[in-house]
């Protein structure tokens, strides 16, 4: 529903901040499903820790 | 048989029961592998592919004894999270205060009307169980709420923690969700950088987890959320016959299908004890909870057929390993001291296996926790290191290095250690960790001396924070079969977390 002057009405007003609220919400639910890939690098460095010290051991002090 | 014959069985027998003691002290460290391994898969198993842009009808349960302090800015803080003002209101259950709780809460009921309730038990005192109930039931009354946040009163949920922890109830599987408690004091000393660092191993690293293995141990005491239809499911009120009504009410809402999601995007800053002995009070509450808990679900640890999640054989374990690291600690030191006497070949090579599992474990989860809320971490940078005790540490260096301990290091000094220094040596680490429980409940002893002022922090590094987990367990087994009084001690806030 628009208003005489083009303008959007309440009804019309609320629905677009609605969507536009959704689309917010959506975002930030794609961005923290997204960012949740990092563990992946992170368990790869705690890893690659490990790796080193293993390393350490055998080549100085087996 | 003849004698010698029946000593050599005899013999052998014990070295196999010994091995058994030590392989117990491995059962902990292989769950917490386990469990640390599947964090990164938590980046395909998870819920947000489920989860919607959902907005409900909230209604936070505050339960509130003598918050006066504190509960009207958190009040505040609510009335201003990045969430719909007309979907969410406020019951503050006043759990007969006796300080000017009613005051501020009236105060606030007049600057937000319609969305803030003063609800007031005239009898208190009976515990944080039955002051939410009291809230829930009023709450159930009628149909507005379409999902409730259980919360404590000096608790700061993040602007976005809400919108963050209802998305995941726009599907209907989901009864309840719950948030990372973050520890949050402004005036932080040793003790509540330690409880920091355990918050983001327990939370943001072991939670993400439990995610990934499908059955999650504990909702948050002061962050959670649950559909309507989970409420209705559990009768509408959480236990009251336990210490753990948190840990009751996770499990009946998975035990009746519904799954519990953490969320640890959403952000709840805490203010946690700043000395032993409140911790201690605080932990003992929960490990006695935790015995409750072991023992009302007797019929479904390690029985998948009865319940697919909680009753799996990987979540038995890490329930188990953690309720009975103290035992499992003691009894491989049993196992490897009585080795040491009996063959001490044997003892070296098991002490290594465990201590190495334990040390490379101990990296990784540190590593990888670290990693997860760097700010924190990098505030609490020397709990971080010290986090297993620096005798621990000390312990772990000579199973990974014994050339450089038993060696290298004396031999820096001119020195070479003696067989018989070699072995008191030896004994010394084998029996470390029984006393390193002693060693943390001697810092408890002395918190309150003026000597232990500064002993109390130092012997805590140098045991480690969790020996001292470790010897608060221990105390809530002497406690139960002491049948000692369980009753519901509520740990002292005074509004320092953070703003």
């Amino acid at each position: 529903m628009t208003t005489n002057a083009g303008q959007p009405g309440p009804d019309e007003t609320m629905r677009m901040t609605t969507r536009v609220r959704e689309r917010e919400l959506q975002r930030d639910i794609d961005a923290d499903r997204r960012s949740e890939y990092r563990l992946v690098y992170k368990a790869v460095i705690a890893l690659a820790i490990i790796a080193a010290i293993a390393v350490v051991r055998q080549a100085f002090f087996a | 048989m003849t004698g010698v014959e029946w000593f050599a069985f005899f013999q052998t027998a014990l070295v196999v029961v010994l091995l058994v003691f030590c392989a117990t002290g491995i059962v902990p460290v292989v769950a917490a592998a386990v469990s640390f391994l599947a964090i990164p898969f938590h980046a395909v198993v998870n819920h947000y592919r489920e989860a919607r842009p959902y907005l409900p009808r909230v209604v936070v349960v505050v339960p509130a004894w003598n918050e006066g302090a504190v509960i009207g800015a958190s009040i505040d803080r609510l009335m201003a999270l990045d969430y719909p003002r007309d979907r969410i209101r406020v019951y503050v259950v006043d759990d007969a205060s006796t300080d000017g709780t009613p005051d501020v809460v009236r105060e606030k009921e007049r600057q937000y009307p319609g969305a803030v309730r003063h609800l007031r038990r005239q009898q208190g005192g009976q515990g944080k169980a039955h002051t939410l109930n009291h809230g829930i039931a009023e709450a159930m009354r009628d149909d507005w709420m379409e999902a409730l946040l259980i919360m404590d009163a000096d608790v700061i949920y993040s602007a976005d923690s809400l919108h963050k922890m209802t998305r995941h109830l726009a599907d209907p599987a989901v009864g309840a969700v719950s948030a990372y408690i973050r520890e949050g004091s402004r005036d932080k000393n040793y003790l509540t950088r330690f409880i920091g660092l355990e918050y983001v191993l327990s939370q943001p690293a072991a939670r993400r987890a439990q995610n990934v293995l499908g059955a999650q141990a504990c909702l948050a005491g002061g962050a959670q959320l649950h559909s309507r239809a989970n409420l209705d499911a559990l009768g509408g009120r959480v236990d009251t016959s336990t210490l753990a009504e948190d840990t009751i009410t996770t499990f009946e809402t998975q035990l009746r299908g519904r799954k519990v999601v953490f969320e640890p995007h959403a952000v709840v800053l805490a203010e946690e004890p700043r000395t032993i002995d409140a911790l201690w009070k605080q932990r003992l509450r929960w490990a006695r909870g935790n015995v409750s808990v072991t023992a009302r679900y007797a019929s479904i640890w390690f029985r998948p057929w009865r319940a697919p999640s909680l009753g799996s054989f990987a979540f038995g374990v890490v329930w188990f390993s953690l309720w009975l690291l103290p035992i499992a600690m003691v009894l491989s030191s049993v196992g490897l001291v009585g080795l040491l006497l009996m063959q001490s070949s044997l003892a070296t090579v098991v002490f290594r296996v465990l201590w190495i599992a334990a040390a490379l474990t101990f990296v990784f989860t540190l590593a990888l926790g670290a990693q997860l809320d760097g700010p924190l971490t990098a505030r609490a940078w020397r709990e971080l290191l010290t986090f297993p005790g620096i005798l621990s540490m000390l312990v772990m260096l000579t199973a990974l290095f014994p050339r450089l301990i038993e060696v290298e290091i004396p031999g820096l000094f001119g020195a070479k250690l003696t067989s018989t220094a070699l072995f008191w040596l030896t004994l010394a680490v084998y029996v470390w960790i029984p006393v390193s429980m002693l060693g943390a409940w001697l810092a408890r002893a002395i918190e309150a001396t003026r000597a232990g002022r500064v002993l109390s922090p130092a012997l805590l590094y140098l045991v480690g924070y969790g020996s001292l987990l470790c010897a608060i367990t221990f105390d809530s087994y002497i406690k139960e079969i002491r049948h000692a009084d369980a009753h519901w001690d509520k740990t002292v806030k005074t509004g320092r977390v953070m703003s």
